[in-house]
Parts: C-alpha cells; structure tokens; sequence
C-alpha cells in the first residue's frame, strides 16, 4: 500500500464528520452549557477552597523538567 | 512491509520539496507529588517511581528496581542511571511507553498518523496513568496521597514539558535548521501566536523585579519559560524551536541510516492542553504548517514573521483580552489573532492546492475546526469557546470561584490550588466538566479514546510493537527502543540468544502489513523471521565513543551485514 492510499485509509480518517460550531452558539445551548458547567464545577471548587491550599501548592514543587 | 522510507514519502512529491506523512507522536511530562510526604526537595522521586511501578510493560525491571511494595515512597533510590530516561516501559497493549524523567512520570503516546487519533491517543494514555495512579493510591497509608496534574509547571519557577513530535524529511529539517532561517521564525512566530487555540491557562505570580506580587491569569503555561529562538537545549534556557535531531527511525550503520531521510521534529513549545478540540488544533495544524515549509512553498514573507517571538510570547500570554499587539518584521503591529489568520489564509490555500495530501490526513477537517475557533476568538465569543480551548475553560471556571468567595484574586493560594486542580489526573475539573457534557469531543469520541488504552494503532509500527511484546511475553523482552525490539531466545539445545527485529520504518509494519503474520504464528522465532530478523545479534563490542555492533564498524568491513542486522533486504539496501 502507497502513502497515499495509507492516508485514504477509513482507519485515517476522523472517526466522525466535523461540523463548525457544534458546540452550539445560540443562547439556549449557551445556557444549557452553562448550568453544566457550574453544576459540574460548584462541588469541586468548594472542595478545592475548603481545602489547605498552601500545602497542596507547596507540596506541587518539582525539580527541573524539560 | 518495509524498513525502506524511499515509498513513504514518493506519493507527496510536489513543487520543489518533498513532504513525509505527518506521523505525530508526544511525550508528556506530569507534575507529580506525594501529599503527606515531606522532601528537601519536592517529593517528584518518589510518586513518579510510585507511578511507574504500577504499569505493566516491557523490558522488566532490572533485579535492582526493588518489587516490595512495604514502602515504596521510602524505599532508597536504586543505582544511578540515566535522570532523564529511567525505567522505560513499553507497552504490550498499545504500543506507546512510559519512564520517568526527571523525576516525572512522562507519558508517550503510540505513533499515530491524523490529529484526531492523536487526541484519542493521548487521553488514553492518561487513562493509563490515572489507572495507575489509583492503584497506587489504594496501597498508601492513611495520610499520604499521590497526586499527579497534567499541566507544565510548578508555580515554583520549574516548568516540565508536553512535548509534540512530526516527521519530518531530512531535507526539510536541513532548510529550517541550517539554511533557511525565515522558515525558523515563520514556525515560531506561529506557535507563539498559537497559544490563543493552545494555552491550558495558568494562574501566574506575576512576580515583578521589585518582589511585589502581582498576579495575572496567563494563557500559556509554558511561555513564561522561553528565551530565544532556537536550540537542542530543553531544560534551560529553553528555545522556541527545539533542533534536537533525533529521528528514532533505525541506527547509523555503515552503509547510512534512515534518518538520512527522516527527521523528527521535537517541539517543546505546547502545553498539555485537555480540551479534544485544542489537541486536535495543536497537532493538526503543525501538521499542516510543517508541511508547507518542507513542501519549501513559504517564501519569505515578513507579514508571518515577528520581529521578536519571544517578547510576542510574554506579551500575548498575559492578555485575556487577546488586544495586544506585536510587532511583524513589515514593522506592522498585529494581534494574535491577527497573526493566526494570516497563517490560517496560507494553510487554507495550501491544502486546497492539494499540498497535504499523502502527508496530513484529514486536513480539510481540521482547517474547519481552525476556522471556526479564530471566528469565535475574534467576536470574543467566549461562552462558545468554554468547551473547546482549556485556556477559556479554566479561566471561567476560576471567575466562578472568585464569584462564590470574592476576598480572592489572582494571588490567593485557593485560585492557584483551584489551577492546579483543573488537570488533577484522579478528580480534577477539566474531567468533571467533561463528564457533565461541557467538552466538545469533535471527533474523538469515548469509544476511540477506550480502543487506545488496549489496542495500538493500525497504520504505524506501533501495532507490530504491541503484538510482538504481546507474543514474547514479559520475559523475553531483552530491550526496547522506537525502532526496535531485542529478544532474549534459547535455541533447541539450550544456549541463550538475542535477535533484534528492526523497525526503522515507522509508517511500516502496520496492520496490513503484519496482522497475517501473527495470526498464523504462535512462535516467536517463526514470526521474528518473517519480519526479517537475523537469526542471532551478533556481539556488541565498543568502538570509539559510541555503540557499534561487531563486523559494523566500516574501518573493519565497510560492506557488513548490518543491513541484515536492521531487519532490511537488499532490494531496501539498493533503494537508497
């Protein structure tokens, strides 16, 4: 098999058709999105801000890295 | 198949450049620590080991990586070997590996030929982190955890990479490295202005000279780190473009190497973006933008060169507003975005002139995506762009908790906790938002994402990788690198060999290459010969500095059998 049929192989392809703006930009989407999001996020930034939060940043120090 | 690279790239031959199919592959570096653990100097040593030694992978460890798992944070180190490349294991059911470097736990995806399966790849090799990270935890005493964050810095001054690889032709590496230098400041000057499509965002001290604190939120989590424009280095003074030349496709011999041909680009520049869309974006269009320079179809045009890309970098990381402008080498100034829609209106017309095709799978696709994003960024749509960009996520997310607890800004602990806690591998916020339908999956949906935590690709030498270690077993796996695999054998009567399979050639030995060979045998030596491996490695002597095989050194016997040795035939000998 050539590169090019390689690159017209189906397993090369996305595996779905894209479409522009799927994420949706009218104002119902946006809020549907919206209320996801903070539900989504709400209990994780409670937990995050009850938390020792000098301690878990100091303790993120690494050393070097490329 | 074939370890030759001469059909690889013939199907791409236009204008006066020839473009090699665009095989993307990463290696990403994890913030990793160990709560409840306290070190002089961070506890990276120990939760990247920790993390490691719950992956299963070949080679074993050596005798000297300790199995005990009574206390393995506390365990001593085992002996000294390479900092940057310690217990590599490759992986029986994907094809990709892991190690530690530097005290990280560094993830390298599979080699994968479109942007999507890249993206589809990568999450799955988080997955496999995050397995491990689990099992480790629940091993762990009261009190002690590990954490590990997919992000590329410490808020510490120390900074860990996502790094981006694309083959490349030796010939277009040459012009951008050695002999076209408007094409090196073409390609930074596009990644620089990517960081509008490909930034995590990141909480910054915005520590000024003076020591006073002034925070920010930053696009970028890397581009604080840069300082000039190009070099091999990667741990400091970091360039934009890195010209490490590693093409990990087949050892100089005496007769050539493949990398005569093929070259690998390793670009240190991104960040470990999370978002699918901004992953596809990050791989797809450097695809698509390399492949116009080694195409040599960039003139110099001074509209896609910044006059400083590094000073653009800082400049543009620290403005949400995406209003701030820098300077081309026209002396025009010009925003971020203005710059992306330059390079997007090139790229447009380059891929409709058929300049990626047999090189970038799916380009049109991600030409869409492109499009669609720059046209959001510039109405400043924000609200669309949450589920696509990490940078626009992460930034609304960190609004909200200052909305819920206005005492904190930009320097408050709790808001650069929160940053970290966006790309917490085990609970982290990116994955709550995914899980709640908030991400855009843009074509890489969860079924491709789950095919690549157990199956490795099928159109690269990853598949032949992964079921050759499958059929070996983990004991007689000698030794693993991209382009080849050395096994331990014993002959009929007893006696110990290694043979070495070459694969050199990473767009061969795919699926349709070698899927009937291993589904009509069980044996490895049969399979190892139908690969085209010798029937033993001969004895490795040291010559010189460097690693050369016995009867290849050329001052010894220039016409070896070393193309024998690489898996090769001689009609590939001839071929190049």
């Amino acid at each position: 098999m050539n590169q090019l049929e390689r690159n017209n192989d189906p397993s090369n392809r996305p595996p779905e058709p894209q479409a522009a703006g799927t994420g949706g930009s009218n104002l119902n989407d946006l809020r549907r999105q919206a209320a996801a999001l903070h539900a989504a996020a709400d209990a994780a930034i409670k937990n995050a801000l009850s938390a020792n939060s000098k301690a878990f940043n100091s303790s993120m120090r690494q050393e070097g890295g490329q | 198949m074939s370890n030759s690279i001469s059909d690889t790239s013939s199907a791409s031959c236009k204008n006066d450049g020839v473009v090699a199919p665009k095989l993307l592959g990463s290696d990403v570096e994890l913030g990793n620590c160990v709560l409840g653990l306290e070190q002089e100097y961070g506890t990276g040593a120990r939760a990247s080991r920790a993390l490691l030694r719950e992956i299963e992978g070949f080679p074993l460890p050596k005798p000297s990586f300790s199995s005990s798992w009574v206390s393995p944070l506390y365990q001593s180190e085992p002996p000294a070997t390479n900092p940057q490349d310690w217990g590599r294991k490759y992986l029986p059911t994907n094809g990709g590996c892991l190690y530690v470097d530097l005290d990280h736990l560094e993830l390298c995806t599979p080699e994968v030929l479109n942007a999507y399966d890249f993206a589809a790849a990568f999450h799955a090799m988080l997955r496999i982190a995050r397995a491990a990270l689990r099992t480790a935890n629940a091993r762990l005493p009261d009190g002690v955890k590990l954490v590990a964050v997919v992000n590329n810095e410490d808020g510490q001054g120390h900074s860990y990479g996502s790094h981006l690889n694309l083959q490349m032709t030796r010939a277009g590496w040459d012009r951008l490295f050695h002999r076209r230098l408007h094409q090196l400041l073409m390609l930074a000057s596009f990644q620089v202005s990517s960081i509008i499509l490909t930034g995590q965002g990141k909480v910054s001290s915005g520590r000024s000279r003076e020591g006073s604190e002034k925070g920010c939120y930053e696009l970028s989590q890397r581009a604080s780190y840069f300082e000039c424009l190009v070099g091999p280095q990667t741990t400091y003074n970091r360039p934009l473009v890195n010209s490490r030349d590693e093409a990990l496709c087949g050892r100089f011999t005496a007769l050539g190497c493949p990398a005569d041909k093929f070259s690998r680009l390793h670009s240190i520049f991104f960040d470990s973006t999370l978002c699918p869309a901004s992953i596809v974006l990050r791989a797809g269009m450097m695809q698509i933008l390399l492949s116009l320079l080694e195409r040599n179809n960039a003139n110099a045009d001074f509209s896609l060169m910044l006059e400083d890309p590094v000073e653009a970098v800082a400049r543009w990381s620290r403005d949400a507003t995406l209003t701030t402008s820098a300077r081309l080498l026209t002396g025009e100034e010009v925003s971020a975005i203005d710059l992306q829609r330059l390079f997007f209106d090139k790229a447009a017309r380059f891929v409709e002139s058929g300049g990626c095709e047999g090189a970038v799978p799916a380009a049109h696709e991600i030409l869409v995506l492109w499009a669609d994003t720059l046209d959001k960024l510039s109405r400043r749509d924000f609200p669309a762009l949450v589920s696509r960009l990490d940078w626009v996520l992460k930034l609304q997310l960190l609004e909200r908790a200052m909305e819920q607890a206005p005492d904190l800004n930009w320097t408050s602990p709790e808001i650069k906790h929160l940053d970290f806690k966006y790309a917490d591998l085990d609970e982290g916020l990116f994955w709550a938002c995914d899980q709640a339908g908030v991400v855009e999956r843009v074509g890489v949906p969860e079924e491709r994402i789950q095919q690549f935590t157990q199956e490795p690709p099928e159109n690269s030498r990853a598949y032949t990788r992964a079921h050759l270690l499958r059929l070996a077993g983990p004991e007689r796996v000698e030794d693993v690198d991209w382009d080849r695999i050395t096994f331990k054998l014993r002959s009929q009567i007893g006696a110990e060999t290694r043979r070495t399979v070459a694969l050199a050639n990473p767009l061969s030995f795919t699926r349709r290459d070698t899927e009937a060979i291993f589904r009509c045998n069980e044996d490895l030596d049969e399979v190892l010969d139908l690969l085209g491996a010798p029937d033993r490695d001969p004895e490795p002597v040291t010559y010189g500095g460097g690693y050369w095989l016995s009867g290849s050194n050329p001052a010894v016997n220039p016409t070896s059998h070393l193309l024998t040795w690489r898996g090769q035939s001689d009609s590939d000998a001839s071929s190049r």
